[in-house]
C-alpha cells in the first residue's frame, strides 16, 4: 500500500462519494429520518417482516411444488416408462425361450402358442406404454419402432417354423434363425432402451431429491424467525407489554410452517429413497436376472436342436448367461445385485431361494448335454422338456414373486412420498399469509397508539 | 398370485436361507479380486502368470482372479450389472479397449490420472488414447492386439498390400484350389464392426473426430467400405459362411486348409502352428492391406485395467494396476502366453518372435475404436446396418445415412 500514490487513492474515494446518484442519496436520507422516530421504526419493521414472511412462504411453496411435481413425474411417467421397457425386454426373452422349447426336435410337448402369443402381446403393450411415456425422446422412439418392426418379422419366422413343424420337420432350423434375430437384434435394442430409461429414471429421482433453493428456504425461515423474535424483544423493551398477540401468532405460524415443511420434505425423501431402491432392485437386478435366466434357457434349448459345432457355441452361451445371472455362488451377477438391492425380508428370502435354484442348474444342464453329445437325443430332449423345464419354471416363478413384491413396495414408497407432500405447497402459502397478516396486525396495533 | 403359493414359497425360501447360502469363495478381507474374462483367466493362463508375480511378495495383498464369461459382451454386462448395483466383489476390472467411456461416465471406475506420467511414458500411445475419456485417464493399458493378415505361403508368393489386389490374387488361388478366398469376422457381432472399421479407415474414413465430440462419418469412404464388402460377397471372395464366422470360425476354416487369406488377431498364429495343424509351415502373417496399397490400418484391440469405484481397497488395487501394466517382468509374462504386451519397451525383448516383431510394426498404426460412453449402442447400430447391407438384404446408401443420423444423435445426447 505504501508504494501507491496516496493522492490517487484519495481522489478515487471522494469521487465515489460525490457521484452517488441523487435519488439514492434522497432515499438513504429518507430511511435515516424514518428510523429516527419510533413510528417510523415500527412501520419499517412491519414492512420488512411481511416481506420476509411472504418470501419464505413463496420459496417454500415453490420448492414443495417442485418436489411434488418431480415425485409425480416418477410415479406417473418415468417409472412407468422404465418398468414398461424392462417388462417388454423380459417378455421378449420369454417369447424366445417359449418358442425354442416348442421346436425341440422330437419333443412331445410341442409349441405353447398361447404363452408365446401372450408374451408378444404383453411386450407390444409395454412398448406402447413406453412410447406414450417417451414423447420427444427421439432415440427411445427410434429404438421402439425398430423393435416393433423386427418383432413382426420375428413372429412371421416363428410362424414359418410352426408351419414346417406341421409339415413334418421339427422346424428347428427356422426357429434358430428366428432366435438369432431375437437375440442379436431385438433383445439388444430392448436392452439399450431399458438402460436408457433406467438412467432417465435415476436422473428424475436426482431432480426430486434436490429441489432448487432448498437451503435458501431453510435459511430464510431461520432469518424470519429471528427477525420475529427480535421484533418482539424490542417491542417488549419499549412497551413493557409481554405478549404481542399478532407477532406471537405470526411466530407460531412461521415455526409451524418451517416444521411441517422440513418434516414433510424429510419424510418424502425417505419414501422416495425407499421407492427408488425397490424400483432399482427390479430394473437393475431382478429384471436382469429374469432376462438372463430366460436367455440361458433359450441357449440350452437351441443347443439341443443344433448341429455339433453350433451346439458348442450355444452351450458356451448358456454358461455365460448363467454367470450373468449368478456368479460366485450368488455373490455376483444379477442375483448378487438383487441380494444387495433387495431390502425387504420377503424379497431377500426369495432371492436366496433363486440363488439355490440357479446353483442346481449347471449339473442338470451337464446331464442333458452329456446325453445329447452321446447321441441319446431322445433322452436329452426328455430331460430338457421335463426336469430342466420344471427347474426353470420354478426359478422363473421365484423371480416373478420377488419382482411382484418389489413392485408393491415401490408403489407403497412412491405413494407415501406423494402423501407426505399432500397440501404442503398450499399449506405453506396459507401459513405464510396468516403469519404475514399476524405480524402486520401486531405491529399495526402499536402504531395506532402513535396516532 | 395366491396367498397360499406365496406363503409356501416363502417358507421354502426361509428354510433355504436358514441352511446358509454364503458365498463359497469369499475372499479374505485384504484380498484383491481381479475380474478377468474367458480363457485368459484359466489356471496356467496369462492372468495367473501376472498375478503369481505380484503374489510373490508377502507384504502385498493377494490378488485372486474372478473368471468372467469368455464372451466379451457377457463380461461387460456382468460387470455392468454388479457395478451398477454397488457390489464390491470386484476390485480390478479388465476392460476391452472401447469400454472406457461407458465405465467412466457411469462412475463405475476411479480416475487413474495419477498414473498418467508412468503410463504415458511406457505404453503404446493408441492404447493410452483408448483409456482416456473426457481428458482424464481411467485405466492403464495392459495388453495390445491388432488385426493381421494371414496368408497361405504355398498359394501366394507375396501378400498383396491393397484390397483390390488381395481380391484378385485370392480369387485366382481359391479358384484353382477349390477353397474359399477369404475368411474373417462376418457374423453380426463386435468382430464384424472391427472388420468394417478397418475397411472404413483403410478408405480414409472415420466415425468421429480426434476428440470424439464431432461426427466425422463421410459418406464416400463408408460407401466404399460397404460396397467392397457387398461386392466381395457377391463375387465369392468372402467364404460362403463368412456371415456366420467369428474369430474361431475363421481360424478353424483357415487351419483346415479351407481358405487362402484370413483376417484375425495374433492369437491364431500359435494354434495354426500346433502339431497336426494342416497349415503348419504353410502360412505367413503380414500387415492388413489398405485400398491405396500403401501403409496399413488395423483396429486396435487389447485390454486396459481399471479400479472399481466400489472397491474397498482402492489404493492397493491401483498399485496392482500399475504393476501389471508397467512392470516389464509382468508384461513379458503376458508375452510368454502369446498375449501382446502394452508396454513399448517389451517388444525390444521379443524380437525373436515373428508375431511380436510384426506387431511392433503394426501397433503404431493401429487405431482404437472411439472410447465414448455410447460405444456398445454405436457398435449395435453398426451391426444392425452393416450386416444386412453387405449380405444383400439392405441398401448400402441408406445404411450409411441411418448410421450417420445415429452417430449424430449420440453426440448431441451428451
Amino acid at each position: 500500500m505504501a508504494t501507491l500514490p496516496v493522492g490517487a487513492t484519495d481522489t478515487g474515494r471522494s469521487a465515489t462519494a460525490v457521484t452517488l446518484p441523487v435519488p439514492l442519496r434522497r432515499m438513504s436520507t429518507g430511511v435515516r429520518q424514518l428510523w429516527a422516530t419510533t413510528p417510523g421504526r415500527l412501520g419499517a419493521t412491519r414492512i420488512a417482516l411481511v416481506v420476509l414472511i411472504l418470501l419464505t412462504g413463496a420459496l417454500g411453496a415453490a420448492a414443495a411444488q417442485v418436489r411434488l411435481d418431480a415425485t409425480r413425474a416418477i410415479a406417473r411417467q418415468r417409472e412407468r416408462a422404465s418398468s414398461a421397457t424392462i417388462e417388454a425386454y423380459r417378455d421378449l426373452a420369454d417369447a424366445d425361450a417359449t418358442a425354442a422349447a416348442g421346436f425341440l426336435p422330437g419333443s412331445a410337448a410341442g409349441f405353447d402358442r398361447i404363452r408365446f402369443e401372450e408374451d408378444i402381446q404383453r411386450a407390444a403393450a409395454s412398448l406402447a406404454t413406453a412410447t406414450a411415456s417417451s414423447r420427444g425422446d427421439t432415440l427411445a422412439l427410434d429404438r421402439i419402432s425398430d423393435i416393433t418392426a423386427s418383432l413382426t418379422v420375428y413372429a412371421a419366422l416363428v410362424e414359418r417354423a410352426a408351419g414346417s413343424g406341421r409339415a413334418g420337420s421339427s422346424g428347428g432350423a427356422e426357429m434358430a434363425g428366428a432366435s438369432e434375430l431375437m437375440q442379436s437384434t431385438i433383445l439388444r435394442r430392448a436392452e439399450a432402451l431399458q438402460r436408457d430409461q433406467a438412467s432417465q429414471l435415476d436422473a428424475q429421482y436426482e431432480r426430486a431429491a434436490t429441489p432448487p433453493f432448498l437451503s435458501a428456504c431453510l435459511g430464510l425461515a431461520l432469518v424470519t424467525l429471528g427477525a420475529l423474535v427480535l421484533a418482539q424483544v424490542w417491542l417488549f423493551l419499549r412497551t413493557r407489554r409481554i405478549v404481542n398477540v399478532g407477532l406471537a401468532a405470526a411466530t407460531a405460524a412461521v415455526l409451524g410452517l418451517a416444521l411441517w415443511w422440513s418434516m414433510a420434505l424429510v419424510a418424502s425423501q425417505h419414501h422416495l429413497d425407499r421407492s427408488q431402491r425397490h424400483s432399482r432392485s427390479v430394473s437393475d437386478a431382478l429384471g436382469q436376472a429374469q432376462i438372463a435366466a430366460r436367455q440361458a434357457r433359450t441357449s440350452e434349448l437351441l443347443a439341443l436342436g443344433a448341429g455339433p459345432e453350433s451346439a458348442v457355441a450355444h452351450h458356451e452361451q448358456f454358461s455365460a448367461r448363467l454367470s450373468r445371472l449368478s456368479r460366485d455362488g450368488g455373490a455376483g451377477g444379477a442375483l448378487g445385485a438383487a441380494r444387495h438391492l433387495t431390502s425387504t425380508e420377503e424379497g431377500s428370502a426369495l432371492v436366496l431361494a433363486a440363488v439355490r435354484q440357479v446353483d442346481a442348474w449347471p449339473s442338470a444342464h451337464a446331464h442333458l448335454r452329456r446325453a445329447s453329445e452321446d447321441g441319446r437325443q431322445g433322452e436329452a430332449v426328455a430331460l430338457a422338456a421335463g426336469l430342466a423345464a420344471e427347474d426353470f419354471d420354478r426359478l422363473d416363478l421365484t423371480l416373478a414373486h420377488a419382482v411382484a413384491g418389489e413392485r408393491d413396495a415401490f408403489r407403497d414408497g412412491i405413494d407415501a412420498a406423494q402423501h407426505a407432500l399432500r397440501g404442503l405447497a398450499g399449506g405453506t402459502a396459507l401459513l405464510a399469509i396468516t403469519a404475514a397478516a399476524g405480524a402486520s396486525r401486531g405491529i399495526g396495533r402499536r402504531l395506532e397508539e402513535y396516532r | 398370485m395366491t396367498n397360499v403359493s406365496r406363503r409356501s414359497l416363502l417358507l421354502a425360501a426361509a428354510a433355504l436361507a436358514a441352511s446358509g447360502c454364503r458365498s463359497r469363495t469369499d475372499p479374505g478381507p485384504r484380498d484383491l479380486v481381479w475380474a478377468v474374462g474367458g480363457i485368459d483367466a484359466a489356471p496356467g493362463g496369462p492372468a495367473n502368470a501376472v498375478a503369481d508375480l505380484w503374489n510373490r511378495s508377502p507384504v502385498r495383498p493377494r490378488v485372486r482372479i474372478a473368471a468372467l464369461p469368455s464372451s466379451a459382451d457377457e463380461q461387460r454386462r456382468t460387470m455392468a450389472i454388479e457395478l451398477n448395483a454397488g457390489l464390491d466383489g470386484l476390485d480390478v476390472l479388465t476392460l476391452d479397449v472401447p469400454w472406457t467411456g461407458e465405465f467412466a461416465a457411469n462412475r463405475w471406475i476411479v480416475d487413474l490420472s495419477g498414473l498418467r506420467r508412468v503410463v504415458g511414458r511406457g505404453s503404446i500411445p493408441a492404447l493410452v488414447r483408448s483409456a482416456t475419456w473426457g481428458g482424464r485417464l481411467w485405466a492403464a493399458p495392459f495388453s495390445a492386439n491388432a488385426g493381421l493378415l494371414y496368408y497361405r505361403t504355398d498359394l501366394v508368393a507375396q501378400p498383396p498390400t491393397s484390397w483390390p489386389d488381395l481380391v484378385r490374387v485370392g480369387l485366382q488361388a481359391a479358384g484353382s484350389e477349390g477353397i474359399a478366398a477369404f475368411v474373417g469376422q462376418g457374423a453380426q457381432y463386435e468382430g464384424m464392426v472391427v472388420q468394417f472399421l478397418e475397411l472404413l479407415w483403410g478408405a480414409g474414413g472415420d466415425l468421429f473426430n480426434e476428440t470424439g465430440g464431432r461426427v466425422d462419418f463421410g459418406a464416400a469412404p463408408a460407401l466404399r467400405a460397404l460396397a467392397f464388402l457387398a461386392e466381395a460377397r457377391r463375387s465369392g471372395f468372402l467364404a460362403r459362411d463368412f456371415p456366420t464366422m467369428t474369430e474361431e470360425g475363421a481360424r478353424a476354416a483357415f487351419q483346415s486348409g479351407g481358405a487362402v487369406f484370413m483376417r484375425n488377431w495374433p492369437y491364431a498364429q500359435r494354434l495354426l502352428l500346433e502339431r497336426g495343424s494342416p497349415v503348419a509351415g504353410r502360412f505367413g502373417i503380414a500387415p492388413l492391406p489398405t485400398f491405396a496399397g500403401t501403409g496399413t490400418v488395423s483396429a486396435l484391440g487389447g485390454q486396459n485395467l481399471a479400479v472399481s469405484r466400489n472397491s474397498r481397497n482402492r489404493a492397493a488395487a491401483m498399485q496392482f494396476v500399475e504393476f501389471a501394466s508397467t512392470d516389464l517382468a509382468a508384461q513379458l509374462a503376458l508375452a510368454g502366453h502369446a498375449v501382446p504386451p502394452a508396454m513399448t519397451s517389451a517388444y525390444a525383448e521379443l524380437r525373436s518372435d515373428p508375431v511380436m516383431q510384426l506387431l511392433e510394426r503394426v501397433l503404431p498404426e493401429a487405431r482404437p475404436r472411439p472410447p465414448v460412453p455410447q460405444w456398445s449402442a454405436i457398435s449395435d447400430e453398426i451391426q444392425q446396418h452393416v450386416f444386412p447391407a453387405y449380405t444383400g438384404h439392405g441398401d448400402p446408401a441408406r445404411a450409411v445415412d441411418d448410421l450417420r443420423a445415429f452417430l449424430q444423435l449420440t453426440v448431441s445426447d451428451g
